[in-house]
């Protein structure tokens, strides 16, 4: 029959699932259908974006400033994103040749990749990690590297566990600092020794850093391609849906040498033309005006990572040092359960929604990522109905 | 090779790790609103005031957030009314709102094909479509048509292709002429019986000047199919980024994913746009289909003045024009851009159309007559 004939004949590299794939459609069908839901599920913001960004776009609509924008991004956001880079990164770029505005960060992960991979190369990428990383590289036929990570080294990734799984056909190295999941930062003189590895292995190296306003006790973000020889190879991957609360407006960009994002540029023309220009307009105002929403989302953050960190350590879980993003990456072998065990025991006695550990990489079994996304009396409520869960197993 | 965007692969540790397939030809990016005269795309505010209320409104109301991936059931039950409308019944189940009807057919392209796979794409097609085929490494086997078929595809031609997967637009963005229902029905009709995928590009479908809906005998064959929808061109709001696909079941699941995973979903303020642009009221499209008519009229008219050929669109935007007497599309276009005045070569949707030029009928009026009068012009000075 011609139906099961289209699947067969489906491109191999978009059918193959990769293997810590966890069915989080049904999941989320199953969440949706849970009376009185708390969900520490997706990374998306509680926060809705600050007034000034809405006031920004809406005046761009009233002005028409509604056209299409160049396949790069609008000039004036590009020269946004570069002031940005020089002020809080110590990454100088030229807004007209190193800056590409992308749809979303996720979208400037896929056009990357696209641009950089050939079939066969080796990508390295941290373990547990973020599921579109795995999808981004099968499709270019790349194959993913895992270094691994471990909770005795707070999930923090280390030069010598990336130089052990080096071989020819290495060529990019994937850092995600502050880390989706594990909330891990990257300490700077252990940045400064992939940096190094880096130069001497020629290895391209990606830089996500998505979560770089989120820092809790002495964490300090440092950009990898600021460092000495590193702005040549280094892709800088970045957007605004985690810092300024912009999820749904898709606006990310890649900052990276010339005729990388000259490549990128013109796949993004090829892929999709270019961002939607209202959601640039936004963006350029999230970047210049005032800070005050991120500092208080920062202090929010801060306080509810106490919050769920003293609970979970309650109900006798444990976890890395976890100084940035808005994770918890908590091991809870004590319960006896595995993380999709707990998963749906969570979802079904206490109503509350956690991803499992095996959505990050298939050997995290024994972990869950929490999001600190609820105000702090439906944190504590949540850890209640969990830990009463727990007890009446 | 004088590609405007060809990589020149250097020794820097960037240059060498260019993945091979961004070397060497690429599609060039976009740069609107570089020439005083661009005849190349419509107004640039077409959205009206009710759109932009809407989506205004929305922003007020905290809609910053993600959206489903596969977009807000209220677009994709307007957008499945507006189908139903052309003469294809979807489900609102069966869509996926993308950003833009160019993602919507790079992610089904993507789906349907793999490297070395041959897809029959028919002429005439904007270049960048080509491009994805080839980078997804799959090799595009152009269907070619004729002047005198209107650049309407021949149902043997196709069959002929032998390849696994056809692409096709109606109305055709080069010229805005529908194909004709039967004929339709019969290329994918017989495209179904040779095991072919289909994409059926309807961006255009909404702008028709005598709006009808399609209408097929076997009406089931349009669920067999991937459709693609966009609101750039009839709504003109290509600055808002959203467009659509609806997918047979088999592989709905497939293209969802992909979706999903490369851009999570489609952006939020931009959806609710679209649902006030599609829900109506429609007053503002029965103006716009009445200002493309004038437009139309008043070009055609110039054109028959000065003897130059048309092909006479079904739907707006296009309208393609033959300058082969003037020395074909590219000339004319590089002579025009050196005075100004932006138009797509006819080559750039294929050879069977490089004899041509397509203008875009929403472009401002002064611009649009002026841009007009210097082809005329060309008429009767020597162009060498």
């Amino acid at each position: 029959m011609a139906e099961s004939r289209t699947v067969d004949r489906t491109s191999d590299r978009t059918t193959e699932q990769p293997r810590n794939e966890v069915d989080i459609f049904t999941l989320q069908a199953l969440a949706n259908e849970t009376p009185d839901l708390i969900s520490f599920g997706l990374g998306d913001p509680d926060s809705t974006t600050a007034p000034h960004i809405i006031e920004a776009a809406q005046r761009a609509i009233d002005e028409g400033r509604i056209e299409p924008a160049p396949s790069r991004g609008l000039p004036e956001l590009r020269q946004a994103i570069a002031n940005k880079l020089q002020r809080e990164n110590n990454l100088i770029v030229d807004p007209d040749s190193e800056v590409v505005v992308t749809t979303g960060s996720q979208e400037g992960l896929f056009l990357l990749v696209q641009s950089l991979i050939d079939p066969g190369d080796e990508v390295l990428v941290p373990d547990p990690r973020y599921p579109a990383y795995d999808k981004a590289i099968t499709l270019a036929g790349g194959k993913i590297v895992l270094v691994p990570t471990s909770e005795e080294n707070d999930f923090a990734l280390r030069a010598a566990d990336i130089e052990a799984k080096l071989t020819e056909r290495s060529k990019a190295l994937l850092l995600i600092t502050p880390s989706n999941p594990t909330a891990a930062v990257i300490p700077p003189d252990e940045l400064q020794r992939i940096a190094e590895l880096a130069i001497e292995r020629d290895l391209i190296v990606i830089s996500d850093e998505i979560y770089e306003y989120f820092l809790y006790e002495d964490a300090r973000h440092v950009s990898i391609g600021s460092l000495p020889g590193m702005k040549e190879r280094t892709i800088t991957l970045n957007g605004l849906s985690k810092s300024h609360a912009m999820t749904g407006w898709r606006v990310g960009y890649i900052a990276a040498p010339a005729e990388f994002v000259a490549a990128v540029s013109s796949l993004k023309a090829m892929v999709n033309i270019h961002a939607p220009t209202v959601s640039q307009w936004a963006a350029v105002a999230a970047l210049e005006g005032p800070q005050d929403a991120v500092n208080e989302m920062r202090a929010n953050y801060a306080r509810r990572r106490r919050l769920m960190m003293d609970g979970l350590k309650e109900m006798g879980f444990t976890f890395g040092s976890s100084k940035g993003a808005f994770y918890i990456w908590a091991n809870i072998s004590s319960t006896g359960m595995d993380a999709m065990q707990l998963c749906y025991h969570w979802l079904r006695e206490a109503g509350v929604m956690v991803f499992p550990g095996s959505r990050f990489g298939e050997r995290w079994k024994d972990y869950m990522r929490f999001t600190l996304l609820q105000p702090d009396d439906v944190i504590l409520q949540a850890l209640e109905r969990m830990d009463n869960a727990l007890a009446s197993r | 090779m004088s590609g405007t965007t060809t990589q020149e692969q250097s020794d820097t540790p960037i240059g060498r790790a260019l993945a091979r397939r961004v070397r060497g030809h690429l599609t060039p990016e976009r740069t609107p609103g570089s020439s005083a005269i661009d005849l190349t795309a419509g107004e640039p505010d077409a959205t009206p005031t009710q759109v932009r209320q809407a989506a205004k409104a929305a922003l007020d109301q905290g809609e910053t957030h993600y959206t489903d991936a596969n977009g807000i059931l209220p677009l994709r039950e307007a957008i499945s009314g507006q189908l139903g409308e052309l003469g294809f019944a979807v489900e609102p189940d069966s869509l996926g709102v993308t950003n833009g009807g160019t993602e919507a057919l790079y992610i089904a392209l993507q789906v349907a094909l793999k490297p070395g796979d041959r897809a029959a794409v028919v002429e005439p097609m904007p270049s960048h479509i080509l491009d994805m085929v080839t980078f997804i490494g799959a090799e595009p086997v152009r269907v070619e048509t004729r002047a005198e078929d209107d650049f309407l595809p021949d149902p043997a031609a196709v069959a002929r292709s032998g390849a696994r997967l056809l692409l096709l637009a109606s109305p055709s963005p080069a010229t805005g002429k529908r194909i004709p229902d039967a004929r339709l029905e019969q290329i994918i009709a017989s495209a179904r019986a040779n095991e072919m995928d289909v994409i059926l590009d309807l961006s255009y479908a909404a702008g028709l000047y005598a709006p009808e809906p399609v209408r097929f005998e076997n009406p089931a064959l349009a669920s067999e199919i991937v459709l693609i929808g966009s609101l750039s061109h009839a709504h003109g709001m290509a600055g808002w980024r959203v467009g659509f696909f609806s997918a047979p079941p088999a592989n709905r699941g497939l293209l969802l994913g992909l979706k999903a995973s490369m851009s999570i979903c489609t952006t939020s303020v931009s959806q609710h746009a679209a649902i006030a642009a599609l829900s109506g009221p429609h007053g503002w499209l029965e103006e716009r289909r009445a200002s493309f008519a004038a437009n139309r009229d008043r070009v055609t008219a110039l054109l028959h003045e000065a003897g130059l050929d048309y092909v006479q669109p079904d739907a707006y935007p296009p309208l393609l024009i033959d300058v082969s007497k003037l020395g074909g599309g590219d000339a004319v276009a590089e002579k025009l851009a050196a005075q100004g005045v932006l138009v797509d070569p006819g080559s750039s949707f294929g050879a069977s159309t490089a004899g041509y030029i397509r203008i875009d009928l929403g472009a401002p009026a002064d611009a649009l007559t002026s841009g007009v009068k210097r082809l005329v012009e060309m008429t009767t000075t020597p162009y060498y």
